[in-house]
């Protein structure tokens, strides 16, 4: 995904048109910049690189194409950085560049100002330019002449624009800087920031599961969420926001009132920034300032270093090598506790050499397998878990609204944790597609238990074609099961322990299956899920044993205990070992009295304990064999079982 | 568990985890002649088996069984129970310990049940064309040496090999025959079993 292109795409014609107009009319003015204490700008200074701006360029060719090379410079206005825009020498493709803001919220009709100094060779040409939600606003001929110059403009938004960006072009093979740009109201304030709930969210890495707040946590969310949205994003049932677009996230501007920030967590929800574009400037250094100064805050609860940091196919736009999005990933952890992640372009479709480096640089997985074909999906998830088994959240596009549903359980039962769907604007201008991703975020809610519960999938077999994940929560047992081809399915699941009669309850289709013994039967139209719920009364318990060790008088038998049902065992216990001699020298085995019930504890579905029983054969020789019975029982005696095994020596 | 002992185990276990896929994959079990029998009601059919133990340690079996699926086979073995018929061990009765390298080919059989893996006994009320389709599925312990206490079983596995069992309508001319004698052979055979087992003790 790349919203620079999407933002550039849609704002190119408000540009090309405003721009000839307002050429001739705008006037060179050399106005201190108020770039201090006085800015809606937080990153006006460029000292955390690209946060809370994006590049692009123009090139001969096409998208994605050019030679212009976007860093960071020492040579700056103030500070330590300024914003470098230059063509690699020699480079004959440098037509147009830019480097813009996000998206800064709009007061409609409200007067602007905003200024930037820049420095490009004299004889050089830039342009500083303001466009709004509601169309081009301004542009400013910016006349270079080799020293630090102060520029700025005044403006007046719209009446129905909603949100404005600003940017600064550089035109031909020209190096520009940029430093300390600004944007205030016309007589020069700006509202303060106010960040109402600073701070550190609790938040870890468990396994292939994120923990926020101490909890499993299912992301569930959108990508590009303005300010406006927020009330309407969570209407949805999302949980999360996903800072990357061009949508005005990560506390990058003031607002005088409840920040981005405040107001995601206002709304109960949560956020991801993101440093992107940042990352992108081969500069590892600026990360420690990076998150220090847009990490601290309730709603963060991890960070997205860089999105497709492995799209080589795509320098500069996208790429990112290895060791710098390592570096870039080590600086960061220096200096902030929430867990990083990535999204790996390349996950769904290529092989795990392509990501494998950019392992040690994050914690958790991101991958994007757009499209209806599920195969990519399954792809990702299976790439990534095999270069190290993290969590994994996955970017989901617009396809048919008839697949949004079943490829976000598609996404959960292949191991993902997370799924936010790129973009919201996308998702809102389709009432369709929206609908499917609010059913998709309700079930999934509904089912967070269960996703979360303990994993009984050694207890089912679905049909050939059908994907299951099973899980046990609070006394039920969960199957979610996927078809993600088009031809219809129907076939057995068979479950262990599934008693005849059982009823199965199909969650959100209210119907319910009547099981037989071992399994029950369902179908699938097409590309589908359902979501089975079994509240079992009862459970099994099945035995092997693993070890015998110690002297003839104090033999330790090791006995596994595995709750084989869809049931707790609660309070497991190995209830009595019994022997029985079968062959060679006569001997009696003997367990100390009160051995039993040894207790095992308590054994969801799927788990296993193990008991030590030690018994005294003294007498017995290499010759005594005997059958053991091993009597089992849970549920204050509501399940018992007996297990044999023959031919045992001591 | 003395140092001598504790030192071998410790041996063969290193020796155990380097080659336990090889392990796993060097026991093979074939039923024989076929996997798929069929019989009437109130019959009795049977499995032959050939075991190849392509490894270097001994094998013994404790464990056998006809399962239904659903089938686990670890971290215990779990499955469903037949429900035409009840299966009825011979292997681990017999106690047969395959060594390194070699295997053990048995016929069933159908009139003292002294040989085989195991019999099924299909209900005398059980439906024409009804099956049981699973799994007979063994349990064997793995020994450094011939079985002893001193060699200590090392693991257990399990070993499973497809199988059915489908009640079919007896043949017009046999029908009569199957309706005296098969009665005549289970109780022989029940019997000779009993005697093989008490012989066994």
């Amino acid at each position: 995904m790349h919203p620079g292109k999407l933002a550039a795409e849609r704002n190119a014609s408000l540009r090309r048109s405003a721009i000839s107009t307002f050429l001739l009319l705008c006037l060179m003015a050399g106005l201190p910049s108020p770039a201090g204490s006085q800015n809606i700008l937080n990153n006006g200074g460029f000292e955390t690189g690209l946060m809370c701006y994006n590049f692009w360029t123009w090139s001969y060719v096409g998208y994605f194409k050019g030679d212009y090379r976007f860093t960071l410079s020492s040579d700056s206005h103030s500070g330590n950085y300024s914003f470098q825009i230059a063509c690699i020498p020699g480079g004959t493709d440098c037509y147009r560049a830019a480097v813009y803001t996000q998206e800064i919220p709009a007061i409609p009709n409200q007067h602007y100002t905003t200024s930037a100094w820049v420095k490009c060779p004299s004889g050089g040409t830039a342009l500083l330019y303001v466009n709004s939600s509601a169309g081009g606003v301004g542009g400013q001929w910016l006349a270079c002449n080799g020293i630090w110059t102060s520029y700025s403009m005044n403006f007046q938004i719209g009446s129905t624009a909603t949100t404005f960006w600003v940017y600064v072009y550089n035109y031909g093979a020209q190096t520009l800087l940029v430093d300390d740009m600004a944007v205030t109201y016309s007589d020069g304030t700006a509202p303060s920031r106010i960040n109402l709930h600073p701070g550190i969210r609790p938040v870890g890495i468990a396994g292939q599961n994120v923990l926020v707040d101490g909890s499993p946590y299912l992301a569930l969310g959108f990508f590009g969420v303005p300010r406006s949205d927020i009330s309407q994003v969570r209407a949805t049932g999302a949980n999360t926001v996903h800072g990357l677009g061009n949508a005005s996230g990560a506390d990058c501007f003031n607002y005088g009132s409840e920040s981005y920030l405040d107001a995601i967590y206002e709304a109960g929800m949560n956020f991801v920034p993101d440093s992107s574009s940042s990352s992108r400037l081969d500069a590892p250094g600026i990360f420690p300032t990076i998150v220090q100064t847009f990490a601290p805050h309730l709603a963060n609860i991890a960070w997205f270093l860089s999105d497709e940091p492995d799209l080589v196919e795509v320098p500069v736009f996208e790429y990112v090598p290895p060791a710098t999005f390592v570096a870039e990933g080590n600086a960061a952890r220096s200096a902030t506790s929430l867990p990083l992640f990535a999204d790996m372009q390349h996950a769904p479709w290529s092989v795990a050499a392509d990501d494998v480096p950019y392992a040690p640089g994050i914690d958790f997985w991101m991958a994007e397998p757009y499209g209806p074909d599920f195969s990519r999906l399954q792809h990702a998830t299976s790439l990534l878990t095999s270069i190290a088994p993290r969590p994994i959240w996955l970017a989901q596009d617009t396809i048919d609204a008839s697949l949004i549903v079943p490829k976000a359980y598609w996404a959960i039962v292949n191991g993902a944790t997370g799924i936010f769907y790129f973009t919201w604007s996308a998702f809102q201008q389709a009432p369709d597609k929206l609908s499917a991703a609010t059913q998709a975020f309700s079930e999934l809610t509904t089912l967070k238990g269960a996703i979360f519960g303990s994993q009984m999938d050694i207890l089912v077999t679905p049909p050939a074609g059908i994907t299951t994940m099973s899980r046990f929560n609070q006394g039920t047992a969960y199957i979610m099961a996927v078809n993600p081809n088009s031809q219809a399915a129907q076939g057995k699941f068979y479950v262990q322990g599934m008693a005849a009669g059982q009823p199965v309850q199909v969650m959100f289709e209210n119907r319910t299956l009547t099981a037989a013994a071992g399994s029950f039967t369902d179908s699938f139209a097409g590309v589908g899920r359902h979501v089975y719920a079994i509240t079992s009364p009862k459970t099994t318990l099945a035995a092997s044993l693993t070890n015998k060790t110690g002297s003839t008088a104090a033999r330790a038998w090791s006995i596994l205990v595995f709750n084989a049902g869809i049931a707790a065992a609660n309070n497991a216990n190995i209830a009595n070992l019994g022997f029985t001699r079968t062959g060679g020298t006569a001997c009696t085995p003997r367990v100390a009295p009160g051995t039993f019930p040894l207790a095992v504890g308590n054994l969801v579905p799927g788990a296993t304990a193990t008991g030590n029983v030690v018994a005294d054969f003294t007498g017995c020789d290499s010759t005594s064999k005997f059958t053991v019975a091993i009597a089992l029982s849970a549920n204050s005696g509501a399940t018992s079982a007996t297990v044999s095994f023959a031919n045992q020596r001591y | 568990m003395n140092i001598l002992r504790w030192h071998r185990s410790i041996v063969v276990a290193a020796v155990l985890a380097a080659s336990a896929g090889c392990l796993s994959a060097g026991v093979t079990l074939t039923l024989t002649p076929s996997p798929d029998l069929f019989g009437s009601p109130g019959s009795i059919v049977g499995w032959g088996f050939t075991i190849v133990n392509d490894t270097s340690y001994y094998i013994e079996f404790s464990s056998s069984q006809f399962c239904d699926p659903p089938i686990i086979l670890s971290p215990a073995v779990s499955c469903t129970s037949p429900s035409t018929g009840a299966f009825s061990d011979i292997i681990v009765g017999n106690d047969p310990i395959i060594g390194p390298d070699s295997s053990l080919s048995e016929n069933f059989d159908p009139i003292g049940f002294t040989t085989g893996i195991g019999y099924f006994s299909i209900g005398p009320d059980t439906p024409y064309l009804s099956s049981d389709v699973g799994q007979i599925v063994l349990i064997y312990d793995v020994y450094g040496g011939y079985p002893t206490p001193d060699t200590e079983a090392l693991f257990s596995q399990p070993l499973a090999a497809d199988a059915s069992v489908t009640t079919v309508t007896p043949e017009p001319a046999t029908a009569g025959l199957a309706a005296t004698v098969l009665p005549g052979l289970v109780v022989m055979g029940l019997l000779a079993a009993r005697r093989r087992r008490s012989h066994a003790r």
